[in-house]
């Protein structure tokens, strides 16, 4: 779903009397700074190890013990659904930022590099984008499984990482490339040049504060798409291993109690849906803005 | 559940009886009091994987021996509960110890389902196969040749008075087949076989579902009840569950434990199990080669928690390596299987050199051992070693494990029928659950129960063998999983089979 | 003539793109673990066996060289045997009905429901109404689809019973039937990509000359608006689902997970965790084939639709 059409179009036929997009942003930030604070005191709200298993106490139902009950194996569900969060949204933020950096480096290339090479970058991305990506990602993950954990990262992490680098460093660079060739004709940026100011310093000081906010836009709603897609690959057993603390695999795990415990598989799903809304939010409120 | 069948074989005492004489025809269902039974109608029912081939000689998964029972016949069956022997394709059998033969008359109305008649040829040439076959043979190893004096007579010479033997031929391992493949090669005869089981096979869409109909020619007159068995292989646990509610099952073969409170509970029918959940070491390659590594995991496991927990509480701690269900199989004395022991187990870590590798747990996806691995790594870590579970789909698993790629995996292995030889020629066959331990003790034990003549004799080898499994703790025996079917209000004639494998001839639906 | 070149050009991008494609697919099974003959033969067979197989295979051989002899097989229809010894092309027609049936029911829903809701959000545009529809399909974007279709099966078809919970149906009825729930999950996941693009395309059309007038033309006008705005939608909807074709596959291989029905994408998943790698690569084939294909028909429909792009 990597493609453009997700935050352009959307907003150019409104009319605007009053600044716009306070709302959605504020309700956004709350959101994401509850699930960020979350994670961060993530100790102090729970239990404290969202691997610890009673299983003399199974699939019990919510109580003040258990906020969510317990798992199958006795694990306290609200700790793990807590600790979950350090696991999704430390993957997605890596997920998005090397991307966003990277694919916005290649669109500056491409906007104001030579023809040839943004003939042969535009090129390479249109054939990305017409690869089926996810598919190819759930065949060599699950070829090679997910491997060990590299540096701070826990096993499946970084091939996920990788992945979705390889995915959606287009969008950046197809959306930082429109904006810097829309900047650089501009009466501004045209003055600065011919000013005779080294063209580091022009691309620094001139044309990128102009050109990142788009790409800032799309970042927040990277992010939250970036949770949906490891929690929906870990559900398919190609992302984040089994028993790790995380939010597809922790529905996947549920599923067989589904009958008797359905908010195992309740309270998993809507934090995925409530943080990729909230970062949803940010990302439309910063529109709204950018464009008013 | 079960992965792994190992058949064995019924009451070993009524082998030198007159078969005919002990005939208790009677099998009734429970609770189908009223109506008799209606012809017509079929049913569909869950595999949990798919099977692994046509060839009985050559077939691991349970799942297999449960579609053999609807398609093959052999000399004698069982009843469900499998404690007595009753006459199949052969109407009666004649034992003689001193001269050490068998003798079988076989029933004139036995014919395979394309109507050919079931000849003693056809019986040579079937144990010409059993014999042979890599994972089965040592069943037969007390044959020494068939004899075919007439049509109707096949006589098996033997080497020793093996009481044993007619239990195995009530199984599939034993299964009747065409002579000379009727006139097919091999490879294309095991793509769709000809049995004289109740039904012939229609189609098969390889991987994912078996039709089968009715096997008109079939040796018990006016059955089977049933025109058709529907098998659908459906690998996830919780989509059996599903498809059971929405009556698109109507008999779930493997109730997997974790999901077992999920159904409606009067649907569910237990029967006292024959597997056992095991967990196997490598013995051959990493840390695991040394004996204190695998006694310090042994000593590390809190067994009642284990049961409780990763078993759902559906199983029972195991108490021996071989299914304790099996007649011949008891608790051996000196034995100390299932002991928990913290600080002895950290002390074996200690001397074991064990250095802190990262041990990979293979549990087959979906099944009541990838919960149980995964409550096994704290108790694991407990004593200071580091597990990781892999789950693996079971095909996978046990290709793992026939090439020694593993280094820990939870399996649960079943009898198929009561007698020791079945799951000790398959510790035998498999290198102790793969372990690659020495299968001289299996061996041994094997030996000793074929040439037993009374039951304490069996269980003298089968301690035997117990003893020096428990010593080299290669394979740790977890808990016994119950043995779970659920059935629809529809199907009659459903009796719990202890071992799994049970024939759908008297099975019939109601019809509305 | 110039339709004829730009049709031309687009078929050579067309083979241009396969050929990246096979190259791609051709990677995985050099990256993948283990040896295929080892794999295909089992642990008991001898060396010599493997090796020869091996060399059957052409896997002793340099990579461009196999590369070549896999692209020679493709061509030829042999996608090679899977571990349990089916052939690959097998393995793929068994599957492949499902996954269409899927695709087709996902597409018809997401369709529609785009086209009211953008239609909707287009003709209200600034009101409430437009807010809110824009709002609910940002938002629904992050509903992950999976957990969709679980809360369909509990909160719908297990106490409804209505619709079947796994598998396809047989014959027509059943096979609607069991559409149901999976095409309304998809539609969940398709549509707000779709509604968000569509609604500007469709106000475009909206503010034209042509609607102005129809408009003056009073309530005789309304047929008129709403046959030129369809066609004229139709373009936009094209290139939208060309676009995210990819995305779409990759969201039936999750509906099948979800909904147990045995189409290529629960058989890709389960070849990849089975290592079977040849089913893998021939199903990763097929997908990407389908992508492609997709791209360069969408686009090439849109472009005749539009004659401008031809001569442009």
């Amino acid at each position: 779903m990597s493609d453009l059409s997700l935050i352009k179009d959307d907003k150019e036929h409104t009319i605007r009397s009053r600044p716009r997009g306070n709302g959605k942003l504020a309700a956004g930030a709350v959101i994401f700074g509850l699930f960020v604070l979350a994670a961060v005191f993530a100790p102090l709200i729970t239990t404290g190890d969202p691997a610890e298993q009673d299983l003399l106490n199974r699939l019990a139902s919510p109580s003040p013990a258990h906020l969510l009950g317990t798992d199958q194996l006795g694990r306290d569900e609200w700790t793990r659904l807590v600790y979950a969060i350090r696991v999704d949204l430390r993957v997605a933020l890596l997920a998005s930022f090397i991307p966003a950096v990277l694919g916005s480096l290649i669109g500056i290339v491409a906007g104001l590099g030579a023809k040839w090479l943004d003939t042969a970058i535009m090129r390479i991305s249109d054939v990305v984008v017409s690869l089926p990506l996810f598919i190819f990602f759930i065949a060599l993950v699950g070829l090679l499984g997910p491997g060990e954990g590299f540096l701070f990262l826990g096993p499946g992490e970084l091939p996920l990482i990788i992945g979705f680098t390889l995915i959606s460093w287009v969008v950046y660079a197809r959306l930082m490339r429109a904006e810097v060739r829309r900047v650089r004709s501009m009466d501004y940026v045209r003055a600065a040049r011919s000013g005779g100011l080294p063209r580091w310093r022009v691309i620094a000081w001139h044309i990128l504060p102009n050109v990142i906010g788009q790409s800032i836009v799309y970042f927040f709603v990277d992010i939250g798409l970036a949770v949906v897609a490891i929690s929906t690959l870990s559900f398919l057993g190609v992302g984040i291993p089994v028993g790790t603390p995380e939010w597809g695999a922790m529905i996947q795990s549920a599923r067989t109690v589904m009958q008797t415990n359905w908010w195992l598989i309740a309270a998993p799903g809507a934090a995925i849906a409530l943080a990729g809304m909230g970062l949803a939010l940010i990302g439309d409120g910063l529109d709204d803005r950018i464009k008013s | 559940m079960s992965l792994f069948k190992a058949t064995a074989c019924v009451a070993m005492l009524t082998a030198t009886m007159l078969l005919s004489g002990c005939v208790s025809d009677n099998s009734t269902s429970p609770g189908s009091a009223s109506a008799p039974p209606k012809r017509g109608g079929s049913i569909t029912m869950s595999l949990s994987t798919a099977i692994d081939t046509w060839n009985p000689q050559e077939a691991l998964s349970s799942q297999s021996f449960n579609v053999y029972s609807q398609v093959y016949a052999s000399l004698l069956r069982s009843t469900p509960d499998g404690k007595t022997l009753l006459p199949a394709l052969a109407s009666s059998y004649q034992a003689d110890p001193a001269a050490k033969t068998l003798t079988f008359t076989l029933d004139p109305a036995a014919k395979f389902s394309d109507g050919r008649q079931v000849t003693s040829a056809d019986v040579k040439f079937s144990e010409g196969l059993w014999s042979t076959g890599q994972l089965y043979g040592s069943y037969f190893s007390s044959i020494t040749s068939v004899e075919t004096p007439t049509p109707q007579t096949v006589v098996f010479r033997l080497s020793q008075p093996d009481t044993t033997l007619p239990a195995i031929l009530s199984t599939a391992n034993a299964a009747i087949f065409p002579d000379n493949y009727g006139g097919r090669t091999a490879a294309d005869f095991w793509k769709k076989p000809t049995g004289a089981g109740p039904f012939g096979i229609d189609n098969q869409a390889v991987g994912r579902s078996i039709s089968l109909t009715r096997n008109p020619h079939y040796y018990r007159a006016g059955l089977p009840y049933l025109d058709g068995v529907e098998y659908k292989v459906v690998t996830d646990a919780y989509q059996r569950l599903l498809q059971f509610h929405s009556g698109s099952l109507d008999v779930v073969n493997d109730v997997e434990l974790a999901t077992a409170l999920q159904y409606q509970q009067d649907k569910i029918v237990s029967a006292p199990s024959s597997g056992v959940s095991v967990l196997t070491m490598n013995t051959k390659s990493g840390p695991l080669g040394n004996v204190d590594l695998r006694k310090a995991i042994a000593l590390a496991i809190d067994y009642r928690k284990l049961v409780a927990g990763g078993y759902a509480d559906q199983a029972t701690v195991a108490t021996s390596l071989l299914p304790q269900n099996v007649p011949g199989v008891t608790p051996c004395p000196t034995c100390a299987w299932s002991t928990t022991d913290v600080a002895a187990a950290k002390n074996l870590v200690g001397t074991s050199g064990y250095t802190g590798q990262n041990l990979k747990l293979l549990a087959p996806s979906s099944t009541a051992e990838e919960l149980a691995a995964q409550a096994l790594v704290p108790m694991l870590a407990q004593v200071g070693i580091n597990a990781t579970v892999v789950p693996l789909p079971t095909s996978s698993l046990i290709d793992r494990l026939g090439k020694g790629d593993f280094q820990l995996a939870m399996i649960t292995y079943s009898a198929l029928a009561p007698s020791p030889i079945d799951p000790l020629g398959f510790l035998a066959s498999t290198g102790v659950v793969f372990s690659q331990s020495d299968p001289g003790p299996a061996n041994a034990a094997l030996s000793g129960v074929h040439a037993a003549s009374n039951p304490a004799e069996v269980t003298t080898a089968v301690h035997a063998f117990e003893k020096s499994a428990n010593a080299s703790d290669a394979v740790i025996p977890l808990a016994v999983p119950n043995a779970l079917q659920a059935v629809a209000g529809r199907v009659r004639g459903f009796l719990p089979a202890p071992y799994l494998a049970y024939c759908a001839d008297e099975l019939s639906v109601e019809n509305r | 003539m110039t339709a004829l070149r730009f049709l031309l050009a687009r078929l050579l991008q067309l083979m241009l793109v396969l050929l990246a494609v096979t190259l791609v697919v051709f990677v995985l099974t050099q990256v993948a673990p283990g040896d295929a003959a080892r794999l295909r033969l089992g642990p008991r067979a001898s060396d010599e066996a493997v090796s020869e197989l091996r060399h059957q295979l052409g896997l002793d051989r340099s990579l461009p060289h196999q590369y070549l002899a896999y692209l020679n097989r493709v061509l030829h229809g042999d996608l090679g045997t899977s571990i349990d010894g089916r052939s690959v092309t097998d393995v793929i027609g068994q599957g492949i009905g499902d996954t269409l049936w899927l695709l087709l029911g996902t597409l018809v829903l997401a369709v529609s429901a785009a086209l009211v809701l953008a239609w909707t959000a287009a003709w209200f545009r600034d009101r409430f109404i437009d807010h809110a529809i824009r709002l609910g399909i940002l938002l629904a974007l992050f509903l992950p689809a999976f957990w969709v279709g679980f809360l369909l099966i509990r909160l719908v078809a297990m106490p409804t019973g209505w619709f079947p919970v796994s598998g396809l149906g047989s014959d027509p009825t059943e096979l609607v039937e069991s559409l149901v729930l999976p095409s309304v999950t998809g539609a969940v996941i398709l549509t707000p990509v779709l509604v968000r693009s569509l609604r500007s395309s469709l106000i475009d059309v909206l503010d034209s000359e042509y609607i102005a007038v129809a408009r003056s033309l009073g309530v005789g006008g309304s047929a008129l608006i709403v046959r030129h705005v369809l066609r004229n939608a139709l373009g936009p909807v094209l290139t939208l689902l060309a676009l995210n074709v990819g995305y779409l596959f990759f969201g039936v291989v999750i509906l099948e997970a979800t909904f147990d029905i045995p189409g290529l994408g629960s058989a890709l998943v389960d070849a990849s965790a089975k290592r079977d790698v040849y089913v893998v690569q021939g199903i990763t084939l097929v997908f990407a084939t389908g992508v492609v294909v997709a791209n360069v028909l969408g686009e090439t429909i849109v472009s005749l639709l539009d004659p401008r792009t031809v001569s442009a």
